[in-house]
């Protein structure tokens, strides 16, 4: 729209406004809480960085932080490796079979949360579904849960469709022929894949990535109930720190730290990667 | 259906977006059942000029007033004047009989009165058959019929129109430059059409105002404009036309080609035509007639129009000299 | 097909089962007469489903996760499209903070939300109350509607809402009879967004939940959490046929919709 048609949006009709009630309700709903934990970080249980201190001073603690990173780092990367295939081969696949494997990926991001870490619970567990079957198979049980590879198998489920999303729109607007072009001036396919369509498709993969990892970090539920004690997440102390301690000012700073590492993380990736796309990838 | 027509006055209009003016001082009078065109290219202001009339622009400066009464401050939806969109702007959640029947509905006519003006208006334009139909089921041409009698149904005084038919192929634009000039002489009302295509122009308007730099740099009939154009540029704008300089440097000699003849060199010319002599550079067959374009021995280059039976057909590289009659060639301002 | 291309649909086909496959454990399992709900099940019962449908505290939860899901809905819609009117077709200072909060709670890990709110709520009496559920899910659902109205916004066809005045519909008309109606898919998109948001939000929902008011998500994590209440298992799969249904609905009104065109 530009030009002699737009002049409509001259008009003094107030359409502004409209954005005041939303701005309001997330300043006292949202953003004011927010505002009081950063108060509570620094007052409770007395004013100062006592709290802040705490947790840089305890390696108890900066382990749970780097813990936090591994975690999300390997269930970016394992997203990746999985994801990234899989949008490839949407792209390739007939209509029907493309909305096969899309409907692959809704499922479980419209089936509630919950409903899919207790399928996990159930099957991983030590008498769950994959141990009876090795079991039957006269093997020695494995433990998958409440260790590092039940955090992982339930949280790579719940972030494939988010990184699968955006790489797909990405390739989608990737002119294929140009993979004909680059054999037909003699590159082999592999060379050709590696070389000039990987590089297209970046912009979907630094979406899904940043999606992924940021995501990652704050997650609470899945290593809540698949990961064990060696395994826990920043999320998760923060919630222990409240309910069984009642440490408010120390849990408060956890959630700015979680908070400030977010942030800077998305403003960084921000000059990168247009956020809004991201999240709307996501539907 | 017999109204009359609305008059629409457009005095002293002015429009700026920020440094850039859009309209500059532009006044017309538009008499009150009159096809008025708005002519101009891309840039022109003439849609802008349509916009304000329509009061989807603010003037800057100036006023519109229909029938005497001064509506520059009022809304779109209290001027009662009847818009066409260039792209139609048919509702796609609405049946054709619904389209038809908003304006109506806005002016609160219901039922019996409802149904039968709607079906008066799509009898109008020959789309009786289609009432039930969705925009999209409709080709381009159907689109615009349905666009026009969502115009008229409600019976305006003046209807506005911005290019309506600039997204059709061109052997529908002809038939449809036709129905509307029908429509035109059966309804009465005061059309005021803007386009960007001057043969639409010359062939549907009464008159036509030509927009430049958002400027009326001329208003008249179609034969005003063209024979008697009161600059170089709307002499240019109009049709093919051949400029030579005239006797003083502010001023210029326009023929049209097919007012340009051509003879072989020492050939007897019609006694008072003026006459140059020059030789044939391209000749191209139109079917219709022939384009000859001639190299003066004096400088410069003229078109010449031709029947295809001239005996013999000029060839590149022929020695010719071209007349033409006194009457046929007019001053214009350079 | 070349080897890549077969282990390309081999990988594809094993992600897509490991995507899709687990969820459905649930369904078998739920129907086992063993607390213990152990693989495969020895015998089969409806004692779960008729514990769900006799316990009061399941049945509460479920009601109230509906009520505070339809408000959310409600409310969500309102605000957000009011909001994305006017992000889309307004002009207003601090656009790109106005767009960052709108956002943030998409990006903001849930955990820090619910403590931060749990705080703020305990001093008002609002935990373990509905508006305090409301509030909270509809922040975090919002986002959603803006983003699915205000592309529905964005591609929207101005000029239709020029011949609407144009032909004498007012403001307010216009945006009811000719807006409205045109985004209104984009609308109900927003809204199913919205319900299911606050239906399965389970984080800031266990910081507010308590003896006066749990929702169904955390009243099946507490079934989860320490030990398995074998109930769970026909919640979860009562979910499964629920989101399944609406899949199938989806599908075929996009079908029915298709033929019609």
């Amino acid at each position: 729209m530009t030009g002699e048609a737009v002049t409509g949006r001259r008009l003094p009709d107030g359409w502004g406004f409209l954005v005041l009630p939303l701005v309001a309700f997330l300043l006292v709903v949202f953003v004011h809480p927010l505002i009081s934990v950063l108060a509570r970080s620094l007052s409770d249980p007395e004013p100062g960085l006592g709290n802040y201190a705490a947790f840089f001073d305890s390696p108890v603690y900066l382990d749970v932080l780097v813990n936090t990173f591994v975690v999300a780092g390997l269930v970016t990367l394992v997203t990746l490796v999985l994801g990234f295939p899989y949008a490839y081969l949407m792209t390739l696949a007939t209509p029907f079979w493309r909305g096969v494997l899309m409907a692959a990926v809704l499922v479980p991001f419209w089936t509630s949360l919950l409903v899919r870490t207790f399928a996990w619970v159930l099957i991983l567990r030590d008498t769950g579904v994959v141990n009876e079957v090795i079991g039957a198979l006269g093997g020695q049980p494995v433990p998958l849960l409440r260790n590092l590879a039940g955090v992982l198998i339930g949280m790579v489920q719940v972030m494939l469709p988010f990184a699968v999303l955006p790489i797909y729109a990405t390739m989608r607007g990737v002119d294929r022929r140009l993979l004909q072009a680059a054999e037909g001036l003699g590159a082999r396919p592999a060379f050709a894949f590696w070389r000039v369509y990987a590089p297209l498709t970046l912009p979907g993969v630094a979406a899904a990535t940043l999606l992924v990892f940021v995501s990652s970090l704050g997650f609470y539920v899945t290593p809540a109930l698949l990961g064990g004690p060696q395994n826990v997440m920043i999320g998760e102390l923060i919630v222990q720190q409240l309910s069984g301690v009642l440490r408010w000012g120390f849990a408060s700073a956890l959630a700015v730290i979680l908070l400030v590492v977010t942030g800077v993380l998305l403003l960084l990736a921000a000059r990168v990667v247009d956020l809004r796309r991201m999240i709307g990838g996501g539907r | 259906m017999n109204e009359t027509g609305g008059s629409v006055d457009v005095l002293g209009v002015g429009k700026t977006y920020g440094q850039a003016v859009a309209l500059d001082d532009v006044t017309l009078h538009v008499e009150p059942g009159e096809f008025m065109t708005l002519l101009g290219s891309s840039g022109s202001g003439k849609s802008t000029l349509l916009n304000v009339v329509a009061g989807f622009t603010r003037p800057t400066s100036g006023s519109v007033t229909v029938d005497g009464r001064d509506i520059t401050h009022d809304p779109p939806y209290k001027r009662d004047l009847g818009m066409v969109f260039q792209h139609y702007a048919l509702f796609p959640h609405m049946s054709v009989a619904e389209n038809v029947a908003f304006p109506l509905r806005r002016r609160r006519v219901r039922g019996a009165e409802l149904t039968r003006r709607v079906d008066e208006a799509l009898d109008v334009v020959e789309l009786g058959g289609l009432r039930d139909r969705r925009p999209a089921q409709l080709s381009g041409g159907q689109q615009q019929r349905v666009a026009l009698a969502r115009a008229i149904v409600f019976r305006p005084r003046v209807l506005l129109m911005d290019e309506p038919l600039g997204a059709l192929d061109k052997r529908l634009r002809e038939q449809l430059q036709l129905e509307i000039k029908r429509l035109h002489t059966e309804l009465g009302i005061t059309f005021v059409f803007v386009t960007h295509d001057q043969d639409e122009a010359l062939t549907m308007s009464d008159r036509i105002a030509l927009l430049r730099d958002g400027r009326v740099v001329q208003v008249g009939t179609p034969a005003d404009l063209y024979d008697r154009p009161a600059s170089r540029y709307v002499a240019e704008f109009l049709g093919e036309s051949n400029l030579l300089p005239a006797a003083n440097d502010s001023e210029a000699l326009l023929v049209r080609p097919q007012d340009v003849r051509l003879s072989r060199p020492g050939a007897d010319l019609p006694a008072g035509d003026h006459a140059h002599d020059g030789k044939v550079t391209e000749v191209i067959y139109l079917g219709s007639g022939l384009r000859v374009e001639v190299e003066l021995r004096s400088g410069g280059r003229l078109i010449a129009r031709t029947g295809t039976r001239l005996d013999p057909v000029p060839r590149p590289d022929d020695e010719v000299v071209v007349h033409w009659r006194q009457q046929d060639c007019v001053t214009v301002p350079a | 097909m070349r080897p890549a291309r077969v282990a390309l649909w081999a990988l594809a086909a094993l992600t897509a089962l490991y995507l899709v496959l687990p969820v459905f454990v649930v369904v078998p399992m739920s129907f086992s007469d063993s607390a213990f709900l152990e693989f495969p099940p020895q015998e089969w019962s409806l004692r779960w489903y008729e514990n769900f449908f006799t316990d009061l505290t399941w049945l509460d939860s479920t009601i109230a996760s509906l009520q505070i899901a339809v408000q959310v809905t409600l409310l969500s819609l309102v605000l957000g499209t009011a909001a994305a009117l006017g992000m889309v077709r307004g002009r207003y200072p601090l656009r790109a903070l106005v767009s960052g909060l709108v956002m943030a709670p998409v990006l903001v890990p849930y955990v820090i939300v619910g403590l931060a709110v749990y705080a703020v709520f305990l001093q008002l009496g609002l935990t373990e109350t509905a508006l305090g559920f409301v509030l909270v899910h509809t922040a975090l659902a919002v986002p959603y509607v803006v983003i699915t109205v205000s592309s529905a916004l964005m591609s929207f066809d101005r000029r239709l809402e020029h011949a609407a005045m144009g032909l004498g519909a007012g403001p307010v008309t216009t945006f009811a009879t000719v807006t409205l109606p045109l985004i209104a898919p984009s609308l109900a998109g927003g809204a199913v967004f919205a319900f299911v948001t606050s239906f399965d939000e389970v984080v800031t929902s266990v910081f507010l939940s308590g003896p006066d008011l749990t929702t169904l998500p955390v009243q099946m994590w507490s079934g989860v959490r320490v030990q398995i209440d074998p109930t769970v298992a026909a919640v979860s799969s009562m979910l499964l046929l629920v989101t399944l249904s609406l899949f199938a609905g989806a599908g075929v009104a996009r079908l029915v919709r298709r033929r019609k065109a």
